[in-house]
């Protein structure tokens, strides 16, 4: 269409008109809104959110739905402003989620984007948002470098990297540990960012690395690589992959034979499914978690309450992250200050200016103290697996 | 630990030549690469877990369900997917669409059935789940019944294509299609039984590969295509005997570059033996390379 419309021998004619008209309705507008001043400001702003639904990281995804749809209620039924969601299954894959951001930036004209749920996605779909200029929040990613794309994205989600040197040292206590063995995926991003993490970790606290292995994501069979391992003879085993494989290596592990072995684990660890399906394989697992169910906090508590009554289960980090996510792009939707007739593209830059201007909030997650980089840091707390859940390790 | 290794690779050999049986079977027949059949194998694995853990069937009756099942979905295989484009001579090339196409339906039919996630068996509902020790190995009893029931169905197949009725139209067919029909042969009848066949073979391996490896989603065939491809392609195309040694030879390999150099080149390994496989020998290890005659 607009190919045409430049080949078109009275293209200046057309362009003329167009500019007149532009500017006559400019006119108007400028005439009309100057009285009627803060009655002007938007009370309904559509959002777009963008998770797995289905496929492989499906299984991190209903605590994030949860979360989204509690602050939203909570939000919409306060009234002071309306959150119009259009809601989004990308399959897991990078493709959906480049599409649905498309649908999102252009159909949907949505003012921001929330998701999707894995670095690798973000790395695929987050740099059209970033031209387009449209914010982006990210509730779950934990891979490092996606706030790098560009000064649209920002995140509620802890980068891994922070919390693992805490989980390092509680285990180094705790086990007196001196011999560790790392498996991880190594076509994952966000798997690669936290063995990374974790090598650095260990090192810094001298602990030796005896062997270091990788998988693949969606593999099924671990034997190979768990045989090599139980070969070394460590004591403790870091896996940095996503939940599925995560639950894999641990429960072929123990049939394999590597009964004493202690697991120490990223993100994945965190998630109620991996416990759930790892089942006792996991018993003594220890994790960084950016969130935990039993943060005494007022907010957590108050959170932690209406979840559970909400959903008959508990909320996980995700829940939280994603919840705190919802809070924080309300207020600055508020503080935006969003006339009526702004134009999109002026609406979603006056709300990234808003978001970015946040620097620190209290939420579900506790203090939340955003750097440079629009990365999140929070205190955090080393988990620890026992029967079948997560207690605060000491 | 070389050992465990050596049982871990017999039984991810045992598995591939397995699924590989039917992949070959088709070939060897057809010339063409059956694409859905590891859609069926998935469905296989799929169907199989959901007769276990939501409807509670023990495992030996759920597998014999999943037999008949996996049986009529090859005759759904062969009326969709690759008869009509038989009747109409096309070549090689469209059937492979046709049945890439196939797949990709049966993996959506799957998603909405069965849901999108990677499923896990129920503790209970697995059979043979013990492990015994052989030196300072953990042995699955699980894998050495995958084995068995491997090597005792490549058995009968191969004996069936050597010995029976049916074998020797499907010989015939391989030899020659339109000398075979002026024979008697009732062509598209024994072709309908090759795809039964075939995938009959895949859906067992799906419902043993779910178990052994307590993981199933509507995904799991694609890999498995890959590596089934790789393993005729090595055995030789069209050899029931060579994907037998095909499937040992890619665990082997696979398994040997975990052990001895990384297990950052896993996948690699394979695609390095089957390129030099390729440039040695293309018919394949057990492969004849047929002359076209005139």
């Amino acid at each position: 269409m607009f190919l045409r419309h430049f080949s078109s021998p009275t293209i200046g004619f057309k362009r003329a008109g167009r500019v007149g008209t532009v500017l006559a309705s400019l006119l108007l507008a400028g005439a009309t809104a100057l009285p009627a001043g803060a009655q002007d400001i938007i009370t309904t702003a559509k959002l777009g959110a963008v998770y797995a639904f289905s496929g492989p990281a499906a299984i991190y995804s209903t605590t994030i739905k949860n979360g989204l749809e509690m602050a939203l209620a909570e939000v919409n039924a306060k009234g002071d402003l309306k959150i119009d969601l259009v809601l989004e299954d990308d399959r897991s894959t990078k493709d959906d989620a480049l599409n649905v951001y498309q649908k999102f930036i252009q159909r949907d004209q949505a003012l921001l984007i929330f998701g999707p749920l894995i670095g690798g996605q973000v790395f695929a779909a987050g740099p059209q948002a970033q031209r387009a200029k449209v914010p982006v929040m990210l509730t779950s990613v934990a891979t490092p470098g996606v706030t790098g794309i560009g000064d649209y994205i920002f995140r509620t989600s802890v980068e891994s990297a922070t919390i693992i040197p805490a989980t390092v040292k509680v285990a180094k206590e705790l086990l007196k540990s001196a011999r560790v063995a790392q498996i991880y995926t190594n076509d994952d991003q966000f798997s690669v960012g936290e063995f990374k993490a974790y090598e650095a970790a260990l090192k810094v606290n001298g602990i030796q690395i005896a062997g270091v292995e990788t998988v693949r994501t969606g593999d099924v069979d671990f034997s190979a690589q768990l045989t090599k391992i139980k070969a070394m003879n460590v004591d403790t085993l870091v896996i940095s992959s996503q939940g599925q494989e995560a639950v894999g290596i641990m429960t072929q592990a123990r049939k394999l034979g590597l009964d004493k072995v202690r697991f120490i684990g990223g993100n994945a660890f965190n998630a109620a499914g991996v416990v759930r399906e790892a089942g006792v394989a996991m018993d003594g697992a220890l994790s960084a978690s950016p969130w935990f169910l039993a943060m005494e906090h007022p907010k957590n508590v108050e959170f932690v309450k209406k979840y559970r009554d909400k959903y008959k289960s508990d909320p996980d980090w995700l829940a939280a992250q994603t919840y705190d996510g919802v809070y924080i792009v309300k207020q600055a939707l508020l503080a935006a200050k969003i006339g009526k007739g702004d134009s999109v593209a002026v609406a979603r830059t006056k709300l990234r200016d808003s978001l970015a201007a946040i620097k620190t909030y209290d939420g579900v997650l506790g203090k939340i103290e955003f750097d440079e980089k629009r990365d999140p840091k929070v205190a955090g707390a080393v988990l620890k697996v026992e029967g079948g859940r997560h207690v605060i390790a000491k | 630990m070389l050992s465990q290794q050596i049982i871990n690779a017999l039984s991810q050999g045992a598995f591939y030549a397995l699924f590989a049986a039917g992949l070959t079977l088709i070939f060897g027949v057809l010339d063409i690469l059956n694409m859905a059949h590891g859609a069926v194998f998935m469905w296989g694995a799929m169907l199989s877990w959901y007769l276990m853990s939501v409807l509670g069937v023990h495992f030996g009756f759920a597998l014999l369900i999943t037999i008949v099942f996996c049986g009529l979905m090859g005759v759904l295989l062969e009326y969709t997917a690759f008869r009509p484009l038989r009747r109409r001579s096309t070549g090689h090339l469209p059937p492979l669409v046709s049945s890439l196409a196939l797949s990709i339906v049966l993996v959506h039919v799957a998603e909405k059935i069965f849901g999108t996630r990677v499923v896990r068996y129920p503790d209970d509902a697995v059979p043979f789940a013990k492990y015994v020790k052989l030196g300072d190995a953990q042995v699955s009893q699980l894998h050495v019944v995958l084995m068995v029931v491997a090597l005792v169905l490549m058995g009968a197949l191969w004996y069936m294509v050597a010995r029976t009725r049916l074998g020797r139209a499907i010989r015939a067919l391989q030899e020659n299609p339109k000398v075979a029909r002026l024979m008697g042969v009732d062509v598209d009848r024994t072709i309908a039984w090759m795809f039964v066949i075939a995938s009959v073979l895949a859906g067992i391996a799906g419902a043993f590969l779910g178990v052994a490896y307590n993981s199933a989603s509507p995904y799991m065939g694609h890999w498995v295509d890959l590596k089934g491809f790789a393993v005729i392609i090595l055995g030789g195309m069209g050899s029931i005997p060579g994907a037998l040694l095909g499937g040992l030879l890619i665990a082997f390999a696979e398994i040997g570059t975990v052990v001895f150099l990384s297990s950052d080149y896993r996948d690699a390994a394979v695609f390095v033996v089957l390129m030099g496989m390729l440039l040695l020998k293309p018919s394949g290890l057990l492969g004849s390379s047929r002359e076209v005659r005139a």
